[in-house]
């Protein structure tokens, strides 16, 4: 899925929703402790594995092998540079996101620099699916993947994805 | 002309005419082409030094140098038709006789494609298992060419199921190709320069050497021909001239590359070439180099990069080591080729059957994966044919190959210097070189470059006996085979409009055009609406679910059919409706017949459904997406791709919509904020 250059189409401006709900924000689930800079030429499976070892679950080898069987079905990209793996696990009480950016100014635009891994309970698809919505609805403000690859700081990011989601 | 009765009978069908498309950066639109393009690399070399002798690389970076020029004549003909297509740009200029024919050719290519790719796999991983063994004391010796043979069909066969399924081209895939061919490519280039170094530069000779085989019917002649006049040297360009084949992917990845289109085009084209040139160029003189000449044409003309590796310095574990990897990634690009071949053609045959000029039953969908299924079939049991015929013999193949390549490209070229005249709407951008004398302009340039390109077609006519017989033949079947089918075409059309006017079956499809959708321009009156996509006439269980639920009072239902299109099958047009859509339609006005209820029917391009569900979803505010089962993914993925989705068009704020996924006997039903 590659739908992030929406600014290219002609389209109405959708008029009032039929009724308005409250979405979830992604910075809510969103703790620096699990953001993690890596440097260029890190193999993605070592990559997930650091991301998945840093959220507060008990298995953490049960939800590498989910994220990693969910991968072989597909991974899901929005836009090049994002990859936002995941799984759905029994037990978790709520959404579980660690975030990983590759600082390697010189990869290809193509290349996915931005990984949203985040756990869901498997009892929960309403979240589950909610939190897809808003994850690729924060995508979509403009200059958000250039801004945060220039990040250095975990907290940083924190407040940059809160600057984004405020303005919403 | 439509008569009074048709007009009555026609449904009226909503056709969004922006389509909505997503788009790809020049980086990947240049990773789609060169897995066509520079896979080349890996059997050019052999081809040409067998037909010219050891001046093969000098022809092969005059191909390549050539081949920027060629891509020139691409970037004029996308900048004024969106899908630049060889067929359209033909058909645009010469009419369709003359674009069938060229087309005819193209399929040749594309026929081609496959079998030269696969079978140079098979010639490239028997070498490295041959080389091997010996190493490991196992004393076998694997048939290549037999060996080749079976790798190929099995390799033709597991892509056409892949396309029977309609697994969607990937642009993900070339690039992680592209990035293991780059890294190849940098380290044969590093360490063949070292090799040179230590063992001396010994540039090949620019004269090349012509025999019966490279002369073709022109051998009687051959103590008149030059090797280093213009006949001479047209010839050896003919013969390396398949290093270029591939170009044609460039036009197919314009309709999907991201804005600022043509300058992005341009980006990919120059990616191209220079790719092509440090690859292809280099590594054929580094072959020529290297490898002594005493084994490079007796053990390594199929396998040329293998017995390149095997001659560089250093120890032999870690040659060996680069061998198996060269052979990989040879693997991996060649295969891809294939995959390639077979969706090139179908596009090109899809676009053909949009035109009604193919038999109406290759054109039915697949009853499950709603593929071309049968276009797919047909390209791959010529593919299998060829790769039998041609008994794992690679210089046969390259040598049948060209045919195809080079007059595609003559059309092309002819039809682009045509257009000049013809059609005198402003350029977005022109080949160059163009000289006015008062307001007549000449296109030197683009002259200069048909020139070129048909005097090596002609001189390949006469010297390339095979590509001449079995491509000539190919052509005319399929010509042949095109002319017949728009005539029966043309003969049923008249018999259903006939028909039609008495009650036929299938609903004439009217198109109410409409560029920015909203409920109001719709057709929406009532307060609710919910959408329903469907795209199988066979599967319309969630329709009929979702029609005998609803309120009518309240509520419109708007049902969308996504004409779906990416990479290489968005050289189709897509604001037509086939035979099938209108079956399609005819069948969703029947189930709200039958349930008595009104539907709005829209149509809309696409190269992303899930984003196409959603945007139209958003547009019109609706409150329920009704989909049925789709036949790649599992309920939750598809639950999942259309919540991303929904996620990209919604605004911040937040907005629900319903989710419900139906199939016989059970549904998946979800809010989405």
């Amino acid at each position: 899925m590659k739908w992030f250059k929406r600014s290219d189409m002609k389209h109405s401006h959708g008029g009032a929703p039929a009724g308005s709900v409250k979405i979830l924000l992604v910075s809510d689930y969103l703790s620096e402790k699990s953001i993690y800079f890596f440097s260029s030429g890190v193999p993605k499976e070592e990559m997930l594995f650091k991301l998945v070892s840093s959220l507060p679950i008990p298995d953490h080898s049960l939800a590498l092998n989910a994220v990693l069987e969910r991968e072989k079905m597909g991974g899901t990209i929005v836009d090049s540079a994002i990859s936002i793996p995941h799984a759905r696990l029994k037990g978790l009480k709520t959404i579980e996101l660690s975030v990983g950016i590759v600082d390697d100014p010189a990869a290809p635009k193509d290349q996915a620099r931005l990984f949203f891994l985040f756990l869901s309970p498997r009892e929960d698809t309403k979240i589950h699916l909610h939190f897809l919505s808003s994850l690729s609805s924060l995508f979509q403000a403009e200059g958000f993947v250039e801004a945060l690859l220039s990040l250095k700081a975990p907290h940083e990011v924190v407040q940059k994805i809160r600057q984004i989601e405020k303005g919403i | 002309m439509e008569t009074i009765s048709n007009k009555k009978t026609a449904r009226n069908v909503i056709l969004v005419t922006t389509a909505m498309l997503s788009f790809i950066s020049f980086w990947r639109a240049a990773a789609i082409v060169l897995c066509d393009i520079a896979s080349t690399v890996y059997y050019i070399g052999g081809i040409a030094e067998h037909a010219i002798g050891k001046a093969a690389p000098w022809f092969i970076l005059g191909v390549m140098l050539f081949a920027y020029t060629v891509r020139a004549i691409y970037i004029e003909s996308c900048g004024m038709f969106v899908r630049g297509g060889v067929y359209r740009v033909v058909k645009e200029a010469m009419g369709g006789t003359i674009a069938k024919l060229s087309v005819s050719a193209l399929m040749f290519d594309y026929v081609l494609t496959g079998p030269i790719s696969a079978v140079s796999a098979g010639q490239y991983l028997v070498g490295l298992l041959n080389t091997t063994f010996p190493r490991f004391h196992i004393s076998l010796q694997l048939p290549s060419n037999l060996f080749a043979i079976f790798f190929a069909i099995a390799v033709t066969i597991y892509f056409w199921w892949q396309n029977v399924k309609g697994i969607p081209e990937s642009s993900d895939k070339a690039l992680k190709i592209m990035a293991c061919t780059t890294v190849m490519g940098v380290i044969i280039i590093i360490w063949s320069v070292a090799t040179l170094w230590v063992r001396g530069v010994h540039l090949p000779p620019f004269a090349p050497v012509f025999n019966k085989e490279s002369l073709g019917w022109l051998y009687p002649l051959k103590d008149r021909i030059k090797p280093l006049g213009l006949i001479g040297i047209t010839i050896a360009f003919g013969h390396s001239l398949l290093a270029m084949s591939g170009e044609e992917t460039l036009a197919q990845v314009y309709r999907e590359i991201e804005a600022p289109k043509l300058k992005n085009l341009k980006r990919a084209a120059f990616i191209v070439f220079m790719y092509c040139l440090l690859l292809t160029a280099l590594g054929s003189f580094f072959a020529i180099m290297i490898i002594p000449d005493s084994v490079r044409m007796s053990q390594y003309s199929d396998n040329l990069l293998s017995g390149l590796t095997m001659y560089l310095i250093g120890p032999e574990p870690l040659r060996l080591l680069f061998q198996a990897f060269v052979v990989f990634t040879g693997f991996l690009i060649l295969a891809g080729a294939v995959n390639t071949s077979i969706i090139g053609s179908n596009g090109v045959l899809n676009r053909l059957g949009e035109d009604g000029i193919l038999p109406e039953f290759l054109r039915r969908p697949h009853p499950r994966f709603g593929t071309s299924s049968r276009l797919i079939d047909l390209t791959v049991i010529l593919q299998l044919i060829t790769i039998i015929l041609c008994q794992g013999n690679i210089y046969v193949l390259g040598e049948a190959y060209a045919f195809g390549v080079i007059w595609s490209f003559v059309f092309k070229a002819l039809a682009v210097v045509i257009l000049r005249y013809k059609d005198k709407t402003p350029r977005e951008w022109k080949v160059p070189l163009n000289f006015h004398i008062g307001k007549t302009e000449f296109p030197f340039g683009l002259a200069s470059i048909f020139a070129v390109l048909f005097l090596t077609a002609s001189l390949n006519l006469v010297t390339k006996q095979v590509a001449t017989i079995s491509g000539t033949i190919f052509t005319v079947v399929f010509f042949a085979v095109f002319v017949g089918s728009e005539k029966v075409h043309m003969k049923k059309h008249r018999k259903e409009s006939l028909e039609m006017q008495h009650g036929g079956h299938t609903d004439r499809v009217n198109l109410n055009r409409l560029d920015v959708l909203n409920p109001k321009d719709c057709g929406c009156t009532k307060p609710r609406r919910i959408l329903v996509a469907v795209r199988d006439p066979n599967n319309l269980t969630h329709l009929g679910k979702a029609l005998s639920e609803i309120d009518e009072e309240t509520t419109d239902v708007v049902v969308m059919t996504s004409k779906v299109a990416t990479g290489l099958y968005l050289e189709g047009d897509l604001t037509q409706t086939t035979k099938e859509e209108e079956k399609l339609f005819t069948k969703i006005i029947a189930e709200a017949e039958k349930i008595g209820h009104s539907v709005i029917p829209l149509y809309v391009p696409s190269n992303d459904p899930f984003y196409a569900m959603a945007r139209v979803a958003f547009d019109l505010e609706a409150e329920e997406l009704v989909v049925g089962r789709s036949g790649k993914f599992d309920p939750e993925i598809q639950m999942e791709q259309i919540a991303l989705a929904w996620g990209a068009v919604r605004p911040m704020s937040g907005r629900p919509l319903r989710i419900r996924i139906i199939w016989e006997g059970a549904e998946f039903k979800e809010d989405v904020a």
